[in-house]
């Protein structure tokens, strides 16, 4: 399975792609949503992992423009963020609109966690 | 009186509030990197060479967290640094210092460190510690936060100084870092501890570097503000030449 991963940090972003790797994925690392947006219209993706505190662009609003083409509106999308769950309680219902899967709390969810859920989304779109 | 006394406490409460939320913020960061990394050497068995190249990884991760806890440590001693002892620093010294710490790090994120000091500057009136950390925290933010900005193999990070108006001396890192101006900074002061990015042009794990630099600036000498150096834009902060070695 093809995954995206939208990382800012490159060490973080390193370790997830070596996991995805070793559980047979091809991970895609990207740090800026438009260069990520180029990237998926080149070779399109499977899934996408992200953060939503980018630099300069809110991940929600890259997923608002992801969402608008036609092609990838059913990309299922996992959030792994630095944002605790009570911060966002407000949005989670919007959440579904844009088809988000899932939302892990970085410093409580460890990598595998993150890999369990990317597989269990793997055999839909395979 | 009284009401003066109470109302500048509980600013100085706030802004240490404010400040330990970034730092919060920012201490996840090397943390999730230890982990993760840790995670990655169960899942697989790696070769000794790459074993060891992940333990270098968590080495500079857990230095990271640890100069950003001890530049916190300082600003919370910041209405102290007065008291300080001030002493003559070169300035080229502590700006060798700071490349010399980070050039592992800056390697880990792909980054060349350059030192520039333009002209035979007098030495500074200044804390050193208080110097070096302040220019290690806005370097090690400035260099994630570029890496964070775009994806390349080859940054490149200055640390500058040159003389500047009122016999003082800037000293600063220049980067190619975009989104950080005056205005931003301003932005950055009143919303941090409010705000989840309270410099919204740099990423999570990279904003208080530069608010811990820009206190123990403020306490020290005056606020971090926008610069360039050699073409490059940057933060930097006006610290003042040693009028004493300039006598002699």
């Amino acid at each position: 399975m093809k995954v995206l991963v939208l990382e800012t940090d490159k060490v973080l972003a390193k370790n997830i792609c070596n996991h995805l790797e070793i559980y047979g994925h091809k991970p895609d690392w990207q740090v800026d949503p438009q260069e990520a947006i180029i990237s998926v219209d080149v070779e399109p993706v499977d899934l996408i992992i992200m953060d939503i505190t980018l630099a300069g662009r809110s991940g929600i609003e890259f997923l608002y423009e992801f969402r608008s083409y036609p092609d990838w509106s059913n990309i299922p999308v996992i959030i792994f963020s630095n944002i605790p769950h009570r911060e966002i309680e407000d949005c989670i219902a919007g959440f579904s609109q844009i088809n988000i899967r899932n939302y892990f709390y970085k410093p409580t969810t460890p990598i595998k966690e993150l890999i369990e859920a990317a597989n269990a989304l793997a055999p839909a779109k395979i | 009186m009284r009401k003066q006394f109470v109302s500048r406490e509980a600013a100085n409460v706030a802004r240490q509030k404010a400040l330990l939320i970034a730092l919060s913020d920012d201490l996840t960061l090397p943390l999730l990197q230890i982990r993760s990394t840790l995670e990655l050497l169960d899942t697989q068995i790696f070769s000794e060479s790459l074993v060891k190249e992940q333990l270098r990884s968590m080495s500079m991760s857990a230095d990271t967290g640890l100069h950003l806890a001890e530049a916190y440590r300082l600003v919370l001693q910041s209405d102290k640094l007065m008291d300080l002892p001030l002493e003559p620093v070169a300035i080229g010294a502590i700006l060798d210092d700071v490349a010399h710490q980070l050039s592992p790090y800056a390697k880990e994120y792909s980054t060349d460190i350059h030192i520039d000091v333009t002209g035979r500057l007098n030495p500074v009136l200044a804390h050193q510690p208080s110097l070096t950390a302040a220019l290690q925290c806005l370097s090690a933010s400035l260099i994630r936060a570029q890496a964070a900005q775009t994806q390349s193999n080859d940054y490149h990070i200055l640390l500058g100084a040159h003389r500047s108006a009122n016999n003082l001396v800037a000293a600063g890192v220049f980067s190619n870092v975009q989104g950080l101006s005056d205005r931003t900074l301003r932005a950055a002061r009143t919303l941090a501890g409010n705000a989840r990015q309270p410099l919204p042009a740099l990423p999570a794990g990279a904003a208080s570097g530069v608010l811990i630099a820009d206190m123990l600036c403020s306490a020290l000498w005056q606020p971090l503000r926008a610069a360039a150096h050699k073409n490059m834009p940057g933060l930097a902060v006006g610290v003042p030449a040693s009028k004493q070695l300039q006598i002699i």
